[in-house]
């Protein structure tokens, strides 16, 4: 899948745990999870439990260290689909 | 060092649903689910234990600035209930942490210090100016010292260690 596609794939994932509705509407790359859109830390594994499900990918604990903005969360994503 | 971390237990069982499958792998150790499994208030100690890994990331922010997301790596080696207050030992990349916890009114209060002495002396501030170092952490506007913030639901909590001119 393409940056775009998994976006688009992500987004609504995220949503419902953004705190932050203006960081979120101008999302890019660099947005960080928890300090841009002051998502609750606990919040995260919700995110990276729906992406494994959403991708069908496993998300090992060395990935997961990085799954804190945009831009590393596509990397993983990709990566770990290649993988398959 | 000093990491703190409040959880509003009222919020979280709103936000957060540890039950749903993969949850409890992805953030504790075999052992810290041992702990989860046998108490008679799991609720409580699920985030009891989370609050103690939040400080001691926080806490560990200081010695080594490492930002990411690996709190299955700060493992609770132990976690006794002494006189109403719950004492932890953390370890994390080959650092040990001591937690001091209490519940309150369904609010977790948890600390985390890298010096056990520097337990006793904690400085409370209900309110207190503080900036932001080069990394983004918090320090006192006044002397520059670190302080530690956290805020969750009904809860807000201002540390610091008790130094000179502090």
């Amino acid at each position: 899948m393409n940056r775009e596609e998994i976006i688009e794939k992500l987004k609504p994932i995220v949503e419902p745990f953004v705190n932050d509705e203006e960081a979120f509407a101008n999302l890019t790359d660099k947005t960080n999870f928890i300090t841009d859109l002051n998502i609750n830390s606990a919040n995260l594994v919700d995110i990276i439990l729906d992406v494994e499900d959403a991708f069908s990918i496993v998300i090992d604990n060395e990935s997961m260290e990085k799954m804190t903005d945009i831009e590393n969360t596509i990397a993983i994503i990709q990566t770990k689909q290649a993988e398959k | 060092m000093i990491g703190n971390d409040v959880v509003d237990l009222v919020l979280a069982r709103k936000e957060s649903n540890w039950k749903r499958k993969g949850y409890l792998d992805k953030l504790f150790t075999a052992s810290e689910q041992d702990l989860i499994q046998n108490a008679t208030n799991q609720d409580e100690v699920v985030w009891l234990l989370w609050s103690i890994k939040e400080s001691v990331y926080k806490a560990y922010q200081r010695i080594h600035y490492q930002q990411g997301f690996y709190p299955i790596k700060i493992a609770v080696l132990s976690l006794n209930l002494q006189d109403g207050k719950f004492r932890s030992v953390i370890e994390l990349f080959g650092n040990i942490f001591y937690g001091e916890s209490q519940i309150v009114d369904q609010i977790i209060f948890t600390i985390a210090v890298q010096n056990k002495g520097d337990l006793d002396k904690i400085l409370y501030f209900d309110q207190l100016a503080y900036i932001k170092n080069e990394n983004g952490l918090p320090i006192s506007a006044d002397y520059k010292k670190p302080i530690s913030v956290s805020h969750h639901g009904r809860a807000k909590k201002i540390v610091g260690i008790k130094q000179n001119h502090f």
